[in-house]
């Protein structure tokens, strides 16, 4: 099984759904879903028995040509990828079978979502640092097509917007792969490795390449373009632009900082993205509280979620990337990692149930959905389930991302993060409760629990009287529910995660970092 | 020493361009600098002895950008406000004039962004000073490489045959963009989009005369790129050219062609190496995207043109997509 089918697939069933018409093209698009999702099991087993997997296209070894490297790590977002795609696909074929409004977006969705899917593939797969910035601009550019697909002023904006943003920051990326190729002569991330030095040209070209890649993952100054973009396009598009693609430019970010440039990660600039990240978490959970709309106030939550990724650089960074035998490095780790899939399968979870509840009731206003855990208890259910998730409650996977997290911060003596972490947490709790409470509220009781925006809330209320609960699509409450049932059963997996992470990580393999760690299990 | 002078010249012609692009309250004046720093920036590729960025720069940066922009320009100029119709919400009209829009950005963005690029440009001349002089690239490598791949133009070499996988990558890009549109603008088929024939016999005339001699021009470029700067993406844009100036004096032109059809057109390059890449990657003698030995010229060809009409039939639909709109009654 050659990795290359991860691209291969979704491409080809893009230009498939591009050439049909009619219902055609949904079946074409879940066809090269489960291809791609069949494509990644294959892959997983392939990863777990041998340590890396290594590949030059075209037949150039990597000087010259482009490699293809896939990790342990590159394979859990792989998995993140699949398992969020195909479920995300299923729901589509109900949610663009609804009206006709919808129904004209669907020939458009499957071919941009496909390319998509390929192009984060691509990311996960890449081990060349210009290659990895044409991907990103297939990732940036699909992701834009995507937002704008309803084509309503407010999400011609927002995607305007993300656009600009996203370019921006593929620019600043450019700039420093650049730099880089005319100080060292290498593209591929492993022979740059090998030749790092220190000097003006390098150091510049990390903050570019930094820089850019915390625009594009949304990192709190640059996140003003998120919320709008996520919260306006449709439900599916927003579980896959706030689940899978904001974890792209972060993985390429942890390809830069740990395999290109470990000696130049020095404690200073690891705390300061993880102040950045904690000043995320505090800052979005807090906008996420304050939100009376469903969707924003889920888009927000990936503002705060993301920033909890940003620890580890500020966990790993003293020990310079080189000496990460410690423990906590690998509870930092797996608690990232853990992170990304739980937050990957819980947002795209949410996103898919708040397109449920503005299908069934036309409004996303959390004033206009009292007693909706009568009327509507599998979404209800669905909501509560990734909300315990993303608050860090035990079973799930995100008490093990942030229980992982908050231990590896203790243990490495850096016991800020652990309260906010902590903080964090309790913001969490808040906003996953205010949808709830909302949800659980007798339909009696209704007027006297939304003050806080009166006048919108009776012209809400007002037509929420009028008008039944229209029935959802059972598969579509299905595929929500099942993407926050498999993020709670994720979190009793953590020991396999744990040994499939240091495969090519070099967290085993004592002193030497990461080029150190793939050279041994490259070349057996 | 003339050459010095003439250099000295275009880099003062290009700062006084930009600083008078960014100074424009008027939109359309600020359009109109934008395609001559295009231009003059094609002129310095030309300096640098890089034609083919400078061709694609002229043809794309100054010529086809400069299109779009004037065609947006039109969409949202003040006098348009009356006979707006009601999909025409992306910008409100009358919101022309830069300085007077209140968001527009003040002195202080101008400042805080004229302060961030001037510390950018102070730390990347300090850091191309600190550069190697002789270039560390991989020059050399590819020169060593050249004959296994077939062609003698090392551009074309890496293009084609060393980081196919980009170069496929950036037409799936392209696709994008057009599908993008596409998507916003509905299930609008582009023939249904009204022509309006020019009421000018002469200008159809020429124009009539210059179609032979774009498909003459493109396949000399296409062929060019073999031995010398050219290719798929300069053919491809003059491709473009020719179809766009065909639809602008209403001669049949994309616009013309079934929805099929179009797809087809546009898809074509991306779909060709994917083709190429799912046999490689199913024989398994062979590494993925890897060109049969010996047909790796006629293959790189066969992409090639396959690539350049969907350049050439996608941006002359971009384009023309944007164009048509302010025609609309």
């Amino acid at each position: 099984m050659q990795p290359v089918w991860m691209i291969l697939i979704p491409f080809l069933g893009a230009a498939a759904c591009l050439l049909l018409r009619g219902r055609f093209v949904a079946w074409a698009g879940l066809t090269a879903s489960g291809g791609t999702f069949g494509a990644c099991l294959a892959q997983l087993l392939q990863v777990w028995n041998q340590e890396v997997i290594r590949i030059d296209l075209g037949g150039w070894t990597t000087p010259l040509g482009i490699g293809l490297y896939l990790d342990g790590l590159g394979m859990m977002f792989l998995l993140l990828t699949a398992l969020v795609g195909l479920l995300v696909g299923v729901y589509a074929n109900g949610f663009f079978g609804r009206a006709a409004d919808y129904r004209r977006m669907e020939p458009y969705f499957w071919p941009i979502w496909l390319v998509l899917w390929g192009g984060l593939n691509g990311v996960y797969l890449s081990s060349d640092i210009f290659n990895a910035y044409v991907l990103l601009e297939v990732v940036g550019l699909a992701a834009v097509g995507l937002t704008i697909l309803s084509g309503t002023r407010e999400s011609l904006v927002a995607g305007l917007r993300y656009l600009l943003a996203a370019m921006f920051g593929s620019l600043i990326y450019l700039l420093g792969v650049a730099l880089l190729y005319a100080e060292i002569g290498h593209l591929d991330l492993f022979r740059l490795a090998e030749q790092m030095r220190v000097s003006l040209p390098t150091v510049i070209a990390f903050g570019l390449m930094t820089g850019g890649l915390l625009i594009k993952s949304a990192l709190l100054p640059f996140h003003f373009w998120l919320p709008p973009a996520h919260a306006s396009a449709p439900a599916p598009v927003s579980a896959i632009l706030s689940g899978v693609v904001t974890k792209a430019s972060f993985f390429l970010l942890l390809r830069i900082w740990f395999v290109v440039f470990p000696m130049l990660t020095v404690p200073l600039t690891g705390q300061l993205l993880g102040m950045l990240g904690g000043a995320a978490v505090l800052w979005g959970s807090l906008q996420a509280v304050r939100q009376t709309r469903l969707k924003l106030l889920v888009a927000y939550s990936t503002v705060g979620q993301l920033g909890y990724l940003f620890f580890l650089f500020a966990l790993l960074a003293p020990s310079g990337g080189a000496t990460r035998a410690e423990e906590w490095a690998v509870m930092a780790w797996t608690g990232t990692v853990f992170h990304v899939v739980s937050h990957g399968l819980a947002k795209a979870s949410l996103f898919m149930a708040a397109g449920c509840l503005l299908l069934a009731m036309d409004t996303d206003e959390l004033a206009a959905m009292p007693d909706m855990a009568g009327r509507l208890p599998v979404i209800t259910f669905t909501l509560g389930v990734a909300g315990v998730s993303l608050m860090g409650l035990p079973p799930s996977a995100g008490f093990v991302a942030k229980w992982m997290l908050l231990k590896a911060s203790l243990a490495s003596g850096q016991w800020w993060w652990a309260v906010v972490i902590a903080l964090g947490g309790l913001l969490t709790a808040a906003y996953v409760f205010k949808v709830l409470a909302f949800a659980f509220v007798p339909a009696a009781r209704r007027t006297t629990n939304s003050r806080s925006d009166p006048h919108e809330n009776q012209g809400a209320l007002e037509s929420k009287d009028a008008q039944a609960v229209r029935p959802v699509p059972r598969l579509m409450t299905l595929a929500a529910l099942a993407l926050a049932v498999l993020c709670v059963l994720f979190g009793f997996r953590a020991e396999e995660v744990i040994a499939l992470l240091p495969h090519g990580l070099g967290l085993d393999v004592s002193p030497g970092g990461l080029y150190l760690g793939f050279s041994q299990g490259e070349r057996p | 020493m003339l050459s010095l002078a003439f250099d000295l010249l275009l880099a003062g012609a290009l700062l006084l361009v930009s600083w008078r692009l960014l100074q424009a309250s008027d939109l359309f004046q600020a359009t109109v600098l934008f395609i001559s720093f295009g231009l003059f920036l094609a002129l310095a590729w030309v300096r640098l002895q890089a034609p083919d960025i400078a061709l694609a720069e002229a043809a794309v940066g100054a010529g086809l950008a400069g299109v779009l922009l004037i065609g947006t320009f039109k969409r949202i100029e003040p006098q348009s406000r009356q006979n707006h119709d009601a999909n025409d919400d992306v910008q409100p009209p009358g919101a022309c004039r830069l300085d007077q829009a209140a968001a527009c950005p003040g002195r202080f963005h101008y400042g805080m962004a004229g302060g961030c690029a001037g510390m950018l440009t102070l730390l990347l001349a300090l850091a191309v000073m600190d550069l190697p002089r002789q270039g560390t690239g991989l020059t050399e490598i590819v020169a060593d490489n050249l004959e296994m791949v077939g062609v003698d133009h090392p551009v074309t070499a890496v293009l084609l045959a060393f980081r196919l996988y980009d170069t496929w990558l950036e037409l799936g890009v392209l696709l994008l963009a057009l599908i993008g549109v596409f998507g916003v603008r509905g299930a609008q088929d582009l023939r249904s989009l009204p022509a309006h024939p020019v009421d000018a016999p002469v200008l159809r005339g020429l124009v009539l005369l210059l179609g032979p001699l774009t498909v003459l021009v493109t396949v000399h470029l296409l062929w060019l790129g073999d031995h010398a700067p050219g290719g798929a993406f300069q053919a491809g844009v003059v491709l473009a050219a020719g179809l766009v100036l065909f639809r602008l004096v209403g001669l049949p032109s994309v616009d013309r062609l079934p929805r099929v059809t179009l797809v087809c057109l546009v898809v074509l390059g991306f779909a060709t190496i994917l083709l190429l890449a799912v046999a490689t990657t199913l024989l398994s003698i062979y590494h993925p995207l890897e060109y049969p030995p010996l047909w790796s010229k006629t293959m790189i060809l066969t992409l090639e043109a396959a690539a350049t009409v969907s350049i050439g039939v996608t941006l002359a639909a971009l384009v023309i997509l944007v164009l048509v709109v302010d025609e609309e009654p």
